[in-house]
């Protein structure tokens, strides 16, 4: 009965979880205000290419925001906790498996 | 045989992979900044939710061709597979939704995509209510195949046609009609680990189902025997 109740469970859980903490939104839209975006494509997106004339120095990205490690922490912890889930019921349906087969 | 199961496992590495390629790796978008960073989840989970309704509909199709049972548990694992695929296309809602708060100021705003992934989200909430009602009945498996193929059959329209029909605020497929990509090539790879990490994941997931379908079925088996 908690192996069925796990089946359906599972995947919205897992899931859920995961988009929970991937659906952070970093509140630091580099250093620019978030506008409404009523583009049609990604094209307004796209990513400015740096000048050809600029020099090496000039060229280097911006370092990432606090928020964005913070976020990005939050994450990966939410991570980490479905895979341990993942990890320990793959390992215990495993477990059952060879004890059905033994007997 | 066992490469696959193993290969799968590969998932609790592209994961976080993934997840720290979108954070540090690929650079914020012109417009959205950081916050265009949920690309890397909202596609690949609008993704792998289309491709589990497909793998729902093709369990289906081998379920009603094959006649003889050669194969055990198809419509489960086509079930299993829809239950994957609504399970994923509400994450995408709600990844969908902060995107939208963020670069429309609302949540909602029944733009023609969000209503035809509304209307899918409907078809396949009504699969798992027939399921659930046919719970003791020997057609269920039958039932449920036709309803999947159908409900397949349903999703080019839904997912693809109706936002290019209709003028939509939602931006253009990845890959639009000019069969171009939009993307600067970090963010292209970046996008692509992280459809390729997450439809690991869907498999993963799906196997470990799939498996505890199975023994579910066995051990019921031995019960019954017992009795």
């Amino acid at each position: 009965m908690t192996l069925i109740k796990t089946r359906v469970i599972l995947p919205f859980i897992v899931l859920l979880l995961f988009t929970a903490g991937a659906g952070i939104p970093a509140d630091t839209a580099g250093g620019q205000s978030i506008t409404m975006l009523a583009a049609t494509d990604l094209h307004a997106q796209e990513i400015q290419k740096p000048d050809q004339t600029v020099s090496h120095d000039q060229e280097k990205k911006p370092e990432p925001s606090k928020t964005l490690y913070q976020v990005m922490g939050v994450v990966l912890i939410i991570w980490a906790g479905i895979a341990f889930f993942l990890f320990r019921l793959d390992r215990r349906v495993a477990k059952l498996e060879n004890q059905v087969k033994i007997k | 045989m066992k490469v696959i199961p193993t290969a799968l496992k590969s998932v609790y590495l592209l994961v976080p992979v993934a997840i720290i390629m979108a954070f540090l790796w690929a650079p914020p978008a012109q417009v959205l900044g950081d916050a265009s960073r949920i690309l890397y989840f909202h596609v690949p989970l609008a993704w792998v939710s289309i491709l589990a309704f497909i793998v729902a509909g093709i369990f289906s199709i081998a379920y009603l061709v094959d006649k003889k049972h050669t194969f055990t548990g198809l419509d489960e694992k086509a079930y299993n597979s829809a239950a994957l695929g609504l399970a994923f296309t509400i994450l995408t809602v709600i990844a969908g939704s902060i995107w939208a708060k963020i670069s429309w100021g609302v949540f909602w705003n029944w733009d023609p995509r969000e209503t035809s992934i509304v209307i899918i989200l409907l078809i396949y909430i009504a699969y798992f209510s027939i399921q659930g009602a046919m719970a003791s009945s020997e057609n269920r498996g039958m039932v449920g195949s036709a309803y999947l193929i159908l409900a397949m059959v349903t999703l080019p329209f839904f997912a693809f046609l109706v936002p290019r029909i209709y003028p939509s605020l939602h931006p253009d497929p990845i890959i639009n009609a000019d069969r171009k990509i939009f993307l600067d090539d970090q963010m292209r790879s970046t996008l692509a680990v992280a459809i390729v990490s997450f439809t690991m994941l869907y498999c993963y997931i799906l196997h470990i189902m799939n498996r505890m379908m199975k023994l579910k079925k066995h051990i019921e088996e031995i019960y019954h025997d017992a009795d």
